[in-house]
């Protein structure tokens, strides 16, 4: 398993490439390839937030885990350098 | 609708208080050429485009500019950490202090509040467009005019992923216009909006 600080990088690095290949998709719309790369990343990145929220806290705040108690608002925010 | 998700879209961990840089970088908090105005501008500039496609993309980047404006802020926020009277009154940050203490508030370099005025919804879509076009520039030029001038790596980082998306955002919004021109009637382009004259 990826540390804390490893997994977020990687979940900011795969975030950053699906916002980015969107905006290229929202102005071209036909490209497949480009289609089926975010799709993939996607996936990725479904997976890792979904690892990251077990492990450690929320990131997206309507994914709740019935489970847990509210930690929404736990430990550092994110422009104090804190990842939750 | 948005759902805030708890991460910046580019890490900020600045490790030296620089208040005199911070009163520079906030201007791409709330100057004229800063992030809260282009994220109002997308915004509100998406209701008259007649092209789905450039109503989405406006959509994204505008979403996308709220993620900047949390890192510019982010970067105030840090600069200006812990300060010490002392500091405060060696580095030129007191007139920007005296009001707002270490908050974090929308203004130009030089002081000036955050105004609606610093972008046009013009309800007609070339003209928005080229707007963006102009404003994704002159974001860019803040970050050029930024650099040149801090030297601090934890600084110079967020910046220059800053400026690339300026950059980004004005190749994405000149394919907009020209999606937008292409469906427009040719033999009355400069005299027809299609937001308005059906």
């Amino acid at each position: 398993m990826m540390c804390k600080c490893d997994l977020m990088r990687k979940i900011m690095e795969l975030d950053f490439a699906i916002v980015d290949i969107s905006l290229y998709l929202d102005t071209h719309p036909d490209d497949t390839d480009m289609l089926s790369t975010v799709k993939k990343l996607s996936k990725e990145y479904d997976q890792l937030i979904t690892e990251y929220e077990l492990h450690y806290g929320n990131i997206i705040r309507n994914k709740l885990d019935p489970a847990k108690s509210w930690t929404w608002n736990e430990g550092a925010m994110p422009w104090d350098g804190g990842v939750n | 609708m948005w759902v805030y998700e708890k991460k910046l879209q580019f890490p900020v961990n600045i490790k030296r208080p620089d208040p005199k840089a911070a009163q520079i970088i906030i201007s791409q908090y709330g100057g004229p050429d800063g992030e809260a105005g282009a994220s109002f501008r997308y915004l509100s500039q998406r209701y008259s485009m007649p092209d789905p496609r450039v109503a989405g993309l406006l959509t994204d980047i505008a979403t996308e500019e709220m993620a900047h404006l949390e890192i510019v802020g982010a970067m105030v926020h840090q600069l200006t950490r812990n300060l010490t009277p002392e500091q405060i009154k060696a580095s030129g940050f007191a007139p920007y202090y005296v009001d707002h203490t270490t908050g974090v508030w929308p203004q130009a370099a030089g002081g000036i509040p955050f105004n609606a005025c610093e972008f046009q919804v013009k309800g007609d879509p070339i003209c928005d467009l080229v707007e963006d076009l102009a404003a994704e520039q002159k974001a860019r030029v803040v970050y050029d005019n930024l650099l040149r001038v801090l030297d601090d790596p934890d600084v110079i980082a967020p910046l220059k992923f800053l400026r690339a998306r300026e950059i980004v955002h004005f190749q994405r919004f000149g394919e907009a216009l020209d999606n937008t021109q292409d469906k427009l009637n040719e033999k009355n382009v400069y005299a027809f909006n299609p937001a308005f004259d059906k």
